[in-house]
């Protein structure tokens, strides 16, 4: 017992050290980037530091972080939403339209049923109708951009009351409300994943439905719930969009999910599911919003910002493969030495 | 000799670790079947592979016509009229029988390049009413029956000009009728002055439809046999070696004295295509093995019982007594029903999750405490020690990664964590596959142990040793079907494969 206690004490060395490096890796990398911006766009515009730009920053990506965050469950589970940003539009026009006829208060509680309806949707066409769920949302995002046009029969809604609108220019302790609810979605969200039977369970669907289905796991149910909670989050983005901007129309968040899902993916999260860290999802929020604010500080044409995000989101992804296969090499080799020096070990 | 085909002499291959093949001698005529039997992990694989091509001996000689050949790859065996038929069905679902049989060996325009459509049709009706095969060549393989496939398959590899014809387990996934087809299928080819070998486990087959069988042991040929001058049980003996049974430690009897109802009791469970009316009782305390050739249904009945099998099954299950639906595994679970796949690494573990996280996945919702319903993590953390403990898993602690652990411990890990699920019947299919010595010792003292502790243990395994030293009783399967239930001193190695390989006398 005295020898295999030795033994373990010298295998855990590299085999931690491995974990660790695995672990933190990709979080040391990304956050290294996002300082790299930071600094870059400093040099290029001092102004970026100054406290109204932060603030302004923050205001503005509210809503795709809080969005971001549901789609940080719905990837870990192993699934898409493209769905969201029309979830969002749709959301925000209902929420509108109501508001303005029937006061605030029946607009939000109307339009925060939205974003988990269509998320019923998604669910039950993914797992029942077992369609893939890039085409399943693909389908809804169509239908829901579709009814947000008929429900603003294609005009800008404004004219919201300043009791709604305010909410937008709120701050708490000189922070956006907005960027602080937003921070309240991930904290719950980071609790949700990983202290709760739900988010162990998320993991475990993403990463082998199967192992999950014979741990009798409910498997669909899990599913269904995540695209629940990422059509919540579009429904609380939706508000906090239009009580920023104070108007909407139909187009409104058009393409909102590909930066999303970009922003989740740099932020490590596994694309067939299994991994990730809902807390890296804000780095990877963070680099995408720096990028268009670098490029339109450094004056770069509108017209290449797109080509440089999709670049950016490739040499993320492909440097989180190559992490991964170092990772795994690293972890092998410590296995191999652990079990190749215990019969030394055993003969001391 | 005249009209020897094929001579391979004192063929030797090792792999790191294993001598698969110890100079072995096999020789085939034309128009002969000559079988080629052994347990798993004699040689047979090995050999067929040097013969097609796939690899290359490390000593020997092999002669085709006489002549020396030396192989370095699957096409060079094609070119010299080496044929070889794989046990997986390997046609494209999508296309026609006759651009299956023709692909990559299309018949096309001399100065266009383009495939000449109407003699193509014309050569595949040919070939397919030559061998009796009653579909049109315009037939998607996709809408073909598995049998069909199978003929397609045979005939696709008759279609090349070939003088020896390798099968490799063709009857595998087959059911009797189905069989009998192929099986007239080898014999016409075989009249054709064709040299074919056939690999297979069914005994019966080899009686039916070979000329001459050899039999290979621990990568030596142990015997060749005349068909018309052998029996089965003579095959068997050979297959078997010299080994002793009777030296092997046997488990006390089992007992159900003061037990009112069976743990478990399948009755008349049906699954299409896969079992047919299976019914048996389990006694609370009792280890039960079932075992039978790949594809006779054993795993599939592990599932069907867990309720992983689909839905198409039929049949009724009673646990202690009381009907149970165990409609899926959640509900098998539930009423104390536990399974351990035989597929460690796509069905049984999560590698990137802590042996914590892997024990408890059955259980997480008996860990949600407080008004937030959170999980008690040191009360999962206790759990996934405990197992590491009882199970004495290497490992450096129970948050390792399940990736970090070898096999044999990642297998004590599963075991632990159904067991942990307090379970009354366990379902364990083939729970010592591909592991160490050291971790199959344990495991089936573990087994042995739960099954004195009262738990109904039903053993899936094609071990024959571990049925000989764990069970009470043991039932044999054979295409789907029950041949034999042994009990006590009547479970011994000898008679196990008998029925498994030849079924009803």
């Amino acid at each position: 017992m005295a020898e295999f206690e030795r033994h373990a004490a010298s295998a855990s060395r590299p085999e931690r050290l491995a974990t660790v490096l695995s672990g933190s890796y990709g979080l040391i990398q990304s956050l290294a980037v996002l300082i790299a911006l930071a600094v870059a766009i400093t040099l290029i515009n001092p102004a970026f530091l100054s406290w109204v730009n932060i603030t302004n920053l923050m205001a503005q990506m509210a809503p795709m972080l809080i969005v971001a965050a549901g789609m940080t469950v719905v990837m870990i589970a192993g699934e898409f939403d493209i769905s969201i940003g029309s979830a969002v539009a749709l959301t925000a026009a209902i929420c509108a339209v109501v508001t303005t006829q029937y006061g605030g208060l029946a607009g939000v509680a109307l339009s925060m049923v939205v974003g988990p309806a269509i998320g019923i949707i998604n669910g039950l066409i993914v797992t029942k109708g077992k369609i893939p769920s890039f085409i399943a949302t693909l389908g809804t995002m169509m239908m829901a951009r579709s009814l947000a046009f008929v429900v603003t029969k294609g005009k800008v809604i404004s004219g919201l009351p300043d009791s709604f609108t305010g909410f937008g220019g709120a701050r708490l302790a000189g922070i956006p409300v907005s960027f602080v609810l937003a921070v309240g979605v991930f904290i719950i969200g980071w609790v949700l994943l990983t202290r709760s039977p739900f988010g162990k369970k998320v993991y475990a669907v993403g990463a082998n439905h199967q192992v999950a289905r014979l741990s009798g796991i409910s498997v669909d149910a899990v599913k269904i719930a995540a695209f629940v909670l990422v059509g919540l989050t579009a429904s609380i983005a939706g508000n906090v969009l239009l009580a920023r901007i104070g108007a909407i129309q139909a187009d409104t968040a058009r393409g909102l999910e590909f930066e999303v899902i970009a922003a989740v993916v740099i932020g490590g999260t596994s694309l067939t599911g299994g991994h990730g860290n809902i807390l890296r999802t804000i780095v990877g929020v963070f680099v995408i919003v720096l990028i268009r604010n670098f490029m339109n500080l450094a004056r770069i044409d509108l017209f290449w910002q797109d080509f440089a995000t999709g670049l950016i989101i490739i040499i993320a992804v492909l440097l989180d493969v190559l992490q991964k296969r170092i990772g795994a090499r690293l972890a092998t080799g410590a296995r191999r030495a652990a079990t190749s020096v215990s019969p030394a070990n055993q003969m001391k | 000799m005249s009209g020897v085909l094929l001579d391979c002499i004192q063929i030797a291959k090792g792999f790191p670790g294993v001598q698969a093949l110890k100079g072995v001698d096999f020789s085939l005529r034309r128009g002969e079947v000559h079988g080629l039997v052994g347990a798993n992990g004699a040689g047979k694989s090995t050999l067929a592979k040097i013969i097609a091509g796939y690899e290359r001996p490390d000593a020997g000689r092999m002669l085709l016509n006489g002549e020396a050949v030396a192989f370095r790859s699957p096409a060079d065996a094609l070119r010299r009229r080496i044929v070889t038929v794989h046990q997986d069905i390997n046609l494209i679902p999508t296309l026609s029988v006759a651009d299956n049989i023709r692909l990559n060996n299309e018949l096309v325009h001399r100065h266009w390049g383009l495939i000449r459509r109407k003699e193509t049709h014309a050569s595949i009706t040919e070939l397919l009413d030559r061998y009796e095969l009653d579909v049109s060549p315009n037939t998607l393989v996709a809408e073909l029956t598995y049998d069909e496939r199978k003929m397609v398959q045979i005939i696709k590899a008759a279609s090349h000009e070939l003088d020896v014809l390798l099968l490799d387990e063709p009857t595998a996934a087959l059911t009797q009728g189905e069989v009998e087809i192929v099986l007239k299928l080898i014999r016409s080819l075989a009249k054709e002055g064709i040299g074919i070998i056939f690999i297979s486990h069914y005994l019966n087959e080899i009686f039916a439809v070979c000329d001459r069988t050899t039999v290979l042991l621990d990568g030596a040929r142990v015997a060749e046999y005349q068909q018309h001058s052998t029996s089965a049980n003579e095959i068997v003996t050979a297959m078997l070696g010299q080994e002793l049974v009777s030296d092997m430690q046997r488990p006390a009897p089992f007992t159900a004295e003061g037990v009112e109802a069976p743990a478990l009791s399948v009755r008349k469970l049906s699954v299409p295509g896969r079992l047919v009316d299976i019914s048996f009782d389990l006694g609370a305390g009792e280890i039960l093995g079932v075992t039978g050739l790949s594809g006779s249904g054993a795993s599939d009945l592990a599932r069907a019982i867990f309720g992983a099998g689909g839905t198409r099954q039929t049949g009724e299950f009673f646990v202690s007594g009381t009907k149970a639906s165990l409609r899926s595994p959640l509900d098998s679970l539930q009423r104390g029903v536990a399974l351990l796949t035989n597929d460690r690494l796509r069905e049984g573990i999560l590698p990137d999750f802590s042996i914590v996280d892997n024990v408890c996945l059955p259980r997480l919702n008996e860990y949600a405490t407080g008004p937030l319903q959170l999980l008690d993590r040191p009360a999962m953390r206790e759990s996934g020690d405990m197992v590491v403990r009882q199970m004495k898993v290497r490992a450096v602690s129970a948050m390792s990664a399940m990736k970090s652990l070898s096999g044999g411990n990642q297998q004590k890990v599963l075991l632990g964590k159904w067991l942990a699920t307090t379970p009354q019947v366990m379902l364990l299919d083939e729970p010592t596959i591909g592991i160490d010595i050291g971790a199959k010792h344990e495991i089936r003292n573990t087994i042995a142990r739960i099954a004195s502790g009262g738990v109904g243990v039903i053993l899936f395994t094609s071990e024959l040793d571990e049925l000989v030293q764990l069970c009470h009783r043991v039932i044999v399967l054979f295409r789907g079907t029950i041949v034999e239930i042994f009990a006590g001193a009547a479970i011994d190695k000898q008679s196990l494969l008998h029925r498994s390989t030849a079924g009803k006398d």
